[in-house]
């Protein structure tokens, strides 16, 4: 299996705007960068997957190693289908979906959506609360039009069936738990991760 | 290549390729903002440029860029413009024309040059070709080519399975 993972980042002045309140925007900046570097060097650790890409359309926020796909601006879902075409045409026979926000996954996470993947054509991971997508597998890459946004969960599993492809539903506590609200940050400070302690002197600023 | 390509050839492998990635230099190359296009010049396709393209990262560099890529043929009708690459279709029992050239760099291409003495071929290449006289014999030769080979890609604008829409 030649698997692409492409990580999907907006820009610094568009990306986690939820948490604007919570945090201001120097910080967020750095949580925007630090949780995309944990995210890549996860996917780097995993042997089957050949390429990283990073689809944005902040240049500057690329990390070292990885493939830059720029978003054109259209909409996710439609830089996700143009990035699905890209893939492919780089030979990739699985690509997998995986936002920058999910700061807690690991590489046993990424290794069982792979798993999963020699036997279904799409392997969804969706979020805590049941009705997003934290992580999506599909191959061929573009077999599956992407539907993030609102009850994406059950868009991407109404799809997969429509096409008649096998789905697989993988819950895992590394995928589940992305970082949108500013109380998902108090799990970030009591995951005791150096790298997350300057949230904890930033929330305290703030309030 | 101490043999000078006497051998037979059964199979190609290249070795590392799998866990090689690209040099910094070249993933800030291909996405330089005065860049115009990628050019896969009509060097060996087995021996110069397969090598590059076995790179995991090197195909994704190209398939994500923001310009056209395209290939020169390396051959004129079923010969070679330099070296083996015809000995080595034969062996590898493959067609020895520019039309599997193309179809084997495929989707990462958005446009073929073919010499003007292989017009004919055009119909069963799945994308934009142009016409050109490809021996460069001369130094005028080789700027005329290259004038010719950028007046294409900037014709083609965007990329074809990678425009937005």
């Amino acid at each position: 299996m030649n698997v692409h993972a492409v990580v999907p980042v907006k820009s610094l002045d568009h990306g986690k705007r939820r948490l604007a309140g919570a945090l201001p925007g120097h910080e967020r900046r750095r949580l925007i960068e630090t949780m995309l570097e944990d995210v890549v060097a996860t996917l780097n650790a995993v042997s089957s997957i050949t390429v990283v890409s990073v689809l944005t359309n902040a240049r500057s926020l690329v990390p070292q190693g990885c493939v830059e796909i720029e978003d054109p601006g259209l909409g996710l879902n439609a830089a996700l289908a143009r990035a699905a075409r890209i893939v492919a045409a780089a030979g990739a026979s699985t690509m997998l979906i995986l936002p920058a926000d999910l700061p807690f996954v690991t590489v046993e996470d990424i290794q069982a959506l792979i798993d999963a993947a020699s036997d279904n054509a799409i392997v969804l991971a969706p979020d805590a609360e049941g009705v997003g997508t934290n992580a999506l597998l599909i191959s061929p890459p573009a077999l599956l039009e992407p539907h993030f946004g609102v009850s994406s969960s059950a868009a991407h599993i109404a799809s997969a069936r429509a096409l008649g492809a096998q789905v697989c539903l993988l819950h895992r506590h590394g995928l589940a738990r992305d970082i949108d609200e500013p109380q998902h940050l108090q799990m970030l400070i009591e995951a005791h991760s150096p790298r997350y302690a300057f949230l904890a002197g930033a929330l305290r600023q703030a309030s | 290549m101490r043999r000078q390509c006497a051998p037979t050839v059964t199979a190609i492998r290249y070795e590392g390729a799998e866990s090689a990635s690209a040099t910094t230099s070249a993933k800030d190359l291909v996405r330089h903002a005065d860049l115009i296009a990628i050019v896969i010049c009509p060097s060996n396709p087995y021996l110069s440029i397969a090598p590059l393209l076995a790179i995991p990262q090197w195909r994704a560099l190209l398939a994500a860029a923001h310009v056209p890529v395209i290939a020169v043929s390396p051959l004129i009708g079923n010969q070679a413009i330099k070296g083996p690459t015809v000995k080595i279709m034969r062996e590898l029992g493959l067609d020895a024309s520019p039309v599997t050239i193309a179809r084997q760099y495929g989707e990462l291409l958005d446009g073929f040059v073919l010499d003007r003495a292989d017009a004919h071929l055009a119909r069963d290449i799945e994308m934009p070709t142009y016409l050109a006289p490809l021996l460069m014999l001369t130094l005028e030769a080789k700027e005329r080519l290259a004038r010719e080979v950028l007046r294409f890609a900037q014709s083609l604008r965007r990329p074809q399975y990678r425009s937005a829409s």
